[in-house]
């Protein structure tokens, strides 16, 4: 089971309508450009560790944008890794397990 | 009683600049020394700031500046200029025509590198019905261009180069200076607004051709009125382009404002909050022109779409 941690002091803004979201690194005094769903992923995982079920449970959300071709499974586990990979490369989660 | 530059005759000036306390000018929220024995700079100077108060001796100083001959036997031979803050000499000569321009260019980085009351972004800024428009943007894209061509067409001048934004209250901080301008938009800006006087050409400077115009008079009058945050535009110079102003998400517009912040590292997760303010106050957009007479009508038309009080209106500092 993959567990990921946010960086701490991470901040996520957000505009509901938008696809995009505003990420801050107090780490890194750094501010990156997100995805909503990786937005949505640094929110959970600014709280706690996060496990690969719940980031599962994100994209099976019926609220989340990302989650209209949810029946392509597979095509959003391939998304939600290349987020994942993509958050890790910027330093903004790390991998715990 | 407030007295300005242009109350003093150009040998007053001069004499003034090569004292020893300098010529004490308000520029916007900042007191500044300039100190200089340069003919040429002092004519630049007399021209450039005709409008701007002096202020007396015992006032407090935010930078005491100088343009003057480096101290090398060159200067025989091939004069060269150096700029000092406060006895330091933080910057390479330049050639010995360039005083002014390297006046500016030190006068702005004094600005952004030590100011920190403010947010600082690398933004031209304007004002119109209360409404700041921000134009955050590299050089070359334009911005000056469209920033000189707007304040010729109802709109006040904030700065041309810096963006000061107040930490406590998200304000738009006025700090009037001379409109540089660059190579071929000197020769544009020229025809747009024929009764412009430039200052002197400076030719073969790192940014090619440059010369400056005096703050407009609105611009220096209203200098206490702070603006209340209204657009943010990426502009991009295209040639051919048509004019294109197109709706940019805030998150997007909110990471090129903090790209072109000078002190956002200084500022860290405050920082972050105050440009989420900025762009959710903002209407944001990028633009792209080629056209400088639509595109002021493009700017025009979003002033006049917005009518009504600013959120929050003016507010003198």
């Amino acid at each position: 089971m993959t567990r990921l941690e946010a960086a701490q002091g991470l901040v996520v803004r957000a505009w509901p309508t938008e696809a995009s979201a505003a990420v801050f690194s107090s780490d890194t005094v750094r501010t990156h450009l997100v995805s909503e769903f990786a937005a949505a992923v640094l929110e959970l995982a600014g709280k706690q560790p996060v496990t690969s079920a719940e980031l599962l449970s994100l994209l099976a959300a019926p609220d989340q944008p990302l989650d209209s071709g949810a029946s392509d499974t597979s095509a959003d586990l391939l998304l939600m890794e290349e987020t994942i990979t993509g958050l890790v490369a910027a330093g903004l989660l790390r991998r715990v397990e | 009683m407030t007295v300005c530059l242009n109350e003093l005759s150009l040998p007053d000036v001069k004499r003034r600049l090569n004292s020893a306390s300098g010529l004490r000018l308000q520029m916007g929220p900042f007191t500044t020394s300039v100190q200089t024995p340069l003919a040429n700079v002092a004519s630049s100077v007399h021209q450039l700031y005709a409008g701007y108060p002096l202020v007396a001796d015992e006032v407090f100083t935010d930078f005491s500046v100088s343009i003057r001959r480096p101290a090398s036997l060159r200067r025989y031979w091939n004069p060269q200029v150096t700029f000092g803050l406060d006895g330091q000499e933080p910057f390479n000569p330049l050639p010995g025509d360039q005083g002014f321009p390297l006046l500016e260019w030190g006068l702005n980085w004094c600005v952004y590198g030590m100011c920190h009351q403010y947010l600082i972004l690398h933004a031209a800024v304007l004002e119109r019905g209360g409404r700041a428009l921000i134009l955050p943007a590299p050089s070359g894209s334009g911005k000056s261009t469209l920033c000189a061509a707007l304040l010729f067409h109802g709109w006040r001048l904030l700065s041309d180069e810096l963006t000061l934004i107040c930490p406590r209250t998200g304000q738009l901080v006025p700090n009037p200076r001379p409109v540089s301008l660059k190579n071929e938009s000197i020769r544009v800006i020229s025809e747009l607004a024929p009764a412009v006087h430039f200052g002197s050409r400076i030719e073969e400077t790192t940014k090619g051709v440059v010369a400056h115009f005096a703050a407009p008079d609105n611009a220096l009058a209203l200098v206490h009125q702070r603006a209340q945050p209204g657009w943010v535009v990426m502009p991009k110079y295209r040639a051919g382009s048509p004019t294109l102003l197109q709706p940019m998400e805030k998150a997007r517009a909110l990471i090129h404002l903090a790209e072109n912040a000078f002190n956002y590292d200084i500022y860290g997760r405050e920082g972050f909050d105050m440009l989420g303010r900025l762009v959710d106050n903002s209407a944001c957009f990028s633009f792209e022109y080629s056209n400088l007479p639509e595109a002021i009508k493009t700017f025009n038309d979003l002033a006049d779409a917005a009518q009504g009080p600013a959120p929050g209106g003016g507010a003198n500092a």
